[in-house]
């Protein structure tokens, strides 16, 4: 086993080598060169897929992000067992909008997973995001067991200095990250920091070492290229499993910004509207302004709202 | 005539053998459930399950063996058809002599005795013995425990080549299982490859009982003398080694209708099955009155047996009913799933997430083998009823969806000093997460920390706190088996104003 792997790491170590330099110049540039208006999208009242067509404009189109030939990951929240209406998962047309988008702009793959919570096989099924990948061109990946993840040290890390992470965000081009806004008993929201939780093998460790600073630790793995913040039905209340659709609100909303802290804090204000969340006591959030991972001021971002 | 019943034989019981197989060893769930029906028509299940369905399927079974015989041993029963399997694969590597059988005498009084303990300790509330010695029950271990393994391990290598198929952790491995059956598969197929169905008659407690009815079976085997030619032909092949040549006798208790007599017969027509109601019996009367007496010694014996394990069985109970003794939803509780399980593990091969294993201790020591809940690799999934829809001896007895979500099979315990909150001062949560009935509730505690507080009158002890917990080297939270399985209150909806907004709040 050990061999096997120092060979495929050694192989893949070898690709990355070679490929590094091109692969920099197509995913990080982009961003900075596009011609995005602004730096987070908030719309409002539409369907989702009429909406993230919305946003993305408005931050330039897909092309900005997804170049041709790319790998690209959308990383949902699939953690539970439970169908859409609940809120638990990130809503399934969503997700299908936005992987026909990106194959669209000639991605050579899009990968969705996540470390589930509840077994792997229905959490995939009911929540109906399977089902949603498979249609729009998508490819479901396995990440239930650990030989789908690979340790990697993580830089600038205060507690989670280094985890095993699921090998499909390792080996993108793009990862696009794509939570849905609830509430969480334990990090008190659960957005897209908390989302990126999903692509670590060994949550346990994040829960007995801080976990309010190993998730914001864990935004520093690998910075996803885009954050869209499913807030079509939201959950405010005994997240972030939820028991009961009275646990739903639905607001039909959606954020999209490339800055994963302020897309968070943006999302915590909207929150406020439904239940009282201060952002102080949202310690990922705040520890992530802290640490530069993002911005907590959102007042000096170029924010473009949209009511359909 | 006579080959075409061999045939039939050899074909209708290799296609019961896979089917059942496939019930016990089909871990990427390719074959769905489909076939799990079967197993209800195995003659313990049957028994047991008689409640519910099972008695239908019993009689027929007894009728069955009335009419022509022990069908079921030859067709039916699986761990018949795999000591058939692995005797036909010994013989390839035996010369054509050593492959030659002989007609051996009875051991009745191990048989008998055997069976009379097995009734008479069952009759007293114990099923130790009938889960040790039930042959589907060993039949179902030896696949979960051996082939189970070997199935997983090559879709893992597999899963290296091919990417799409998923990679499985085996987590239900039991050591002690794994021995036990190994044992099992060792005696029973290394005697059958040496001596035929010696297994079947001489231990095997199905076999004694439904020995017992076939003397008595409307159709069967009878030799003609005047036409025999004493070729041995038929004697050579009988796996019963009951067909007794000097004195043209046929041992109806032993022969387990598999044809191979009569096929082999070299003049067609000396050894026939036909309607022999009423004809003289073939074994001397005086064996009748040896096999009661054995019968009565064997009953006598089995009180005594199963009076010894009761008497010795409340220590271990003791130490089970406030453990991790956890059965799985639907077995009622602890006594009835005791009486009614004879571990033949299809729930545990059945399992979507792998929460039951065989037991080592946890029950006792008449428990041994039975499947447990064990929260440290899983966790029982909330809407999942899997067990209890496989479940062939009503062990498990069935329960719908909105019943499992109701059934509380053990009870949370909090031990506060535990807690990652408390000891490391940060937040934690992640049982709240996991509980799908919010027993638990994160509650403040100090400096805006929040603790798990529970409510055990709506905790189902599906174990998902105590699996996800990160506390070590003792988790904060771990289920308590409820000895007798209880009503959770149902979950309240907690009604929420629905908010109109028209501002995005920032």
């Amino acid at each position: 086993m050990e061999r096997r792997n120092f060979f495929k790491t050694a192989l893949l170590g070898g690709i990355a080598g070679t490929l590094s330099l091109k692969t920099s110049v197509l995913s990080a540039r982009p961003a900075e060169a596009t011609a995005a208006s602004c730096d987070l999208v908030a719309v409002m009242g539409g369907e989702p897929a009429a909406m993230y067509a919305k946003a993305i404009e408005a931050l330039g189109g897909i092309s900005s992000y997804v170049k041709k030939g790319q790998r690209v990951v959308v990383k949902p929240n699939i953690g539970w067992d439970k169908t859409p209406e609940y809120a638990a998962n990130t809503n399934p047309a969503l997700v299908a909008a936005i992987i026909k988008d990106c194959l669209k702009a000639g991605a050579r793959e899009v990968v969705v997973f996540d470390h589930t919570c509840d077994d792997w096989k229905a959490c995939y099924k009911n929540s109906g995001i399977e089902d949603a990948v498979k249609e729009a061109g998508g490819k479901m990946a396995f990440a239930h067991e650990e030989k789908y993840y690979r340790e990697v040290r993580i830089p600038g890390a205060k507690r989670l200095t280094s985890t095993q992470v699921h090998e499909a965000i390792l080996d993108a081009d793009v990862w696009i990250n794509v939570p849905v806004l609830k509430n969480h008993g334990g990090a008190k929201m659960s957005i897209a920091m908390k989302n990126n939780m999903g692509v670590v093998w060994d949550r346990r460790f994040m829960h007995a070492n801080d976990l309010q600073q190993c998730i914001a630790d864990c935004a520093l793995v690998k910075k996803p290229t885009l954050n869209i913040v499913d807030a079509y039905r939201i959950m405010t209340q005994n997240g972030p499993k939820g028991r009961s659709l009275s646990d739903v609100q639905t607001p039909k909303a959606l954020f999209m910004s490339t800055d994963i802290v302020a897309i968070d804090t943006a999302a915590v204000s909207f929150f406020n509207q439904f239940k009282k969340m201060p952002l102080a006591t949202v310690g990922h959030i705040t520890i992530g302004g802290d640490m530069k991972i993002g911005t907590t001021d959102i007042d000096a971002l170029k924010v473009q709202r949209i009511k359909l | 005539m006579y080959n075409f019943l061999k045939k039939s034989r050899i074909i209708l019981s290799l296609v019961f053998f896979l089917l059942l197989l496939i019930c016990f060893i089909d871990t990427y769930r390719l074959a769905g459930q489909w076939s799990d029906g079967l197993l209800q028509w195995q003659f313990v299940p049957a028994l047991l399950g008689s409640a519910t369905g099972g008695a239908i399927i019993l009689l027929f079974l007894v009728v069955l063996t009335l009419l022509f015989g022990r069908i079921y041993c030859s067709t039916l029963c699986p761990l018949g058809t795999c000591q058939d399997i692995v005797r036909r694969t010994a013989n390839l590597f035996k010369s054509k002599k050593k492959r030659k059988l002989k007609y051996s005498k009875p051991h009745h009084l191990v048989r008998y005795l055997i069976l009379g303990l097995v009734i008479i300790s069952f009759v007293l509330g114990s099923s130790t013995l009938l889960l040790i010695l039930d042959p589907y029950s060993n039949f179902g271990r030896m696949a979960t425990s051996l082939l189970g393994p070997a199935v997983i391990w090559s879709g893992n290598t597999l899963s290296d080549i091919f990417p799409s198929i998923p990679f499985q952790d085996y987590k239900i491995f039991t050591l002690s299982t794994c021995l036990f059956a190994a044992v099992v598969f060792i005696t029973v197929t290394g005697l059958s490859a040496l001596r035929g169905r010696l297994y079947c008659n001489s231990i095997c407690p199905v076999g004694s009982l439904l020995g017992l009815l076939s003397k008595y079976s409307l159709f069967r085997l009878t030799l003609n003398s005047d036409t025999c030619a004493r070729c041995m032909a038929c004697v050579k092949d009988c796996k019963g080694q009951c067909i007794d040549i000097k004195r043209m006798e046929i041992d109806h208790t032993r022969c387990v209708q598999c044809h191979n007599c009569t096929s082999a017969c070299r003049t067609k027509q000396s050894i026939r099955y036909q309607f022999a109601y009423g004809e003289k019996k073939t074994t001397p009367q005086k064996t009748t009155d040896v096999t009661r007496r054995r019968l009565f010694l064997g009953a006598i014996g089995g009180i005594a047996v199963a009076g010894t394990v009761r008497a010795f069985t409340p220590p271990w109970r003791a130490s089970s009913s406030h453990s991790k003794a956890i059965t799985p939803p639907g077995s009622r509780g602890l006594d009835h799933f005791k009486r009614h399980c004879t571990a033949c593990h299809a729930c545990v091969a059945g399992c979507p997430s792998q929460v039951l294993r065989p037991a080592v201790t946890e029950y006792g020591l008449d428990g041994f083998m039975m499947p447990v809940l064990d929260y440290n690799k899983s966790f029982c999934n909330y809407e999942c009823n899997t067990c209890s829809t496989i479940c062939p001896n009503d062990a498990i007895i069935h329960l719908t969806k909105e019943e499992k979500i109701l059934t509380q099979i053990g009870r949370a315990n909090f031990m506060l000093d535990r807690c990652i909150v408390v000891r490391e001062e940060t937040d934690c949560g992640a049982c709240d997460e996991h509980c799908p009935v919010k027993a638990i509730r994160m509650v403040h505690f100090r400096d805006g920390l929040y603790i798990p507080q529970l409510d055990t009158s709506l905790c189902i002890g599906c174990g998902g706190c105590e699996y996800i917990c990160p506390a070590r080297p003792d988790k904060a939270i771990q289920v308590t088996a409820n000895a007798e399985h209880r009503q959770a209150r149902p979950v309240e909806e907690e009604a929420q104003e629905k908010v109109e907004i028209d501002d995005f709040g920032f």
